[in-house]
């Protein structure tokens, strides 16, 4: 495999039983920026973006 | 492009899915992890994982599984889980901590449970794992699973 993938930074939300002060996309938004100061990044540094989904918790 | 973090380079990744039908596999033999982990060391050049690595993240939100994915990950001979587990081996100090951040069995963030494998995986790397780091570590394994039973196991094996 390629030689030059690398993980420079991570994020992760609050852990938490209960997240009333969030919703599903803030949160998201939470590790997002989390992981972006992790990694010393802006968002403008990112080139792509791959997500992993559930539809049916997120009623999409 | 300069980064904050010391990067944790991915050296293996591969994942492989069994039947979903339980009754069309044996429950107690996990050839998809199998799979996934032989894939994985031949990426990044492995060939004795239990001497190779420093550090293994396993998914174990049941009791039983670390035993059976020892077995799965080629770490114990088939049938020799337990013994790998009293040898000591895989405990903290010994030659391949297994779940030094206490594993799924100590926290389960359900649908992110293999992704924070990862994430331990990459902190014993750079060093950053605090309390629970296993010095000096280098190599660290992440497993995770999706699917009733072991289905589908994902391997990835970082380096520093």
């Amino acid at each position: 495999m390629g030689r030059r993938a690398a993980i420079v930074g991570f994020g992760q939300t609050k852990g938490s039983s209960s997240r009333r002060d969030v919703t599903g996309v803030e949160l998201i938004n939470e590790a997002v920026r989390a992981a972006l100061a992790d990694a010393g990044l802006g968002i403008g540094d990112i080139d792509a973006v791959v997500i992993g989904n559930m539809d049916h918790f997120e009623g999409s | 492009m300069r980064f904050r973090q010391k990067p944790a380079w991915i050296r293996g990744a591969a994942y492989c899915s069994d039947s979903y039908t339980l009754g069309y596999r044996d429950l107690a033999d996990p050839r998809a992890l199998r799979a996934a982990a032989q894939k994985a060391y031949r990426m990044a050049g492995i060939a004795n994982p239990l001497k190779e690595l420093d550090a293994a993240e396993v998914y174990d939100a049941y009791s039983y599984m670390e035993l059976m994915w020892y077995e799965g990950l080629g770490l114990a001979a088939e049938g020799k889980g337990a013994e790998l587990l009293r040898s000591g081996a895989t405990e903290t100090g010994g030659e391949l901590p297994v779940n030094p951040s206490g594993g799924t069995l100590s926290a389960h963030p359900v649908l992110v449970a293999g992704l924070v494998r990862l994430i331990e995986a990459v902190l014993q790397v750079r060093g950053d794992a605090g309390r629970r780091q296993v010095p000096g570590a280098k190599r660290a394994l992440a497993h995770g699973i999706n699917g009733p039973c072991g289905q589908c196991h994902a391997v990835m094996i970082v380096e520093a």
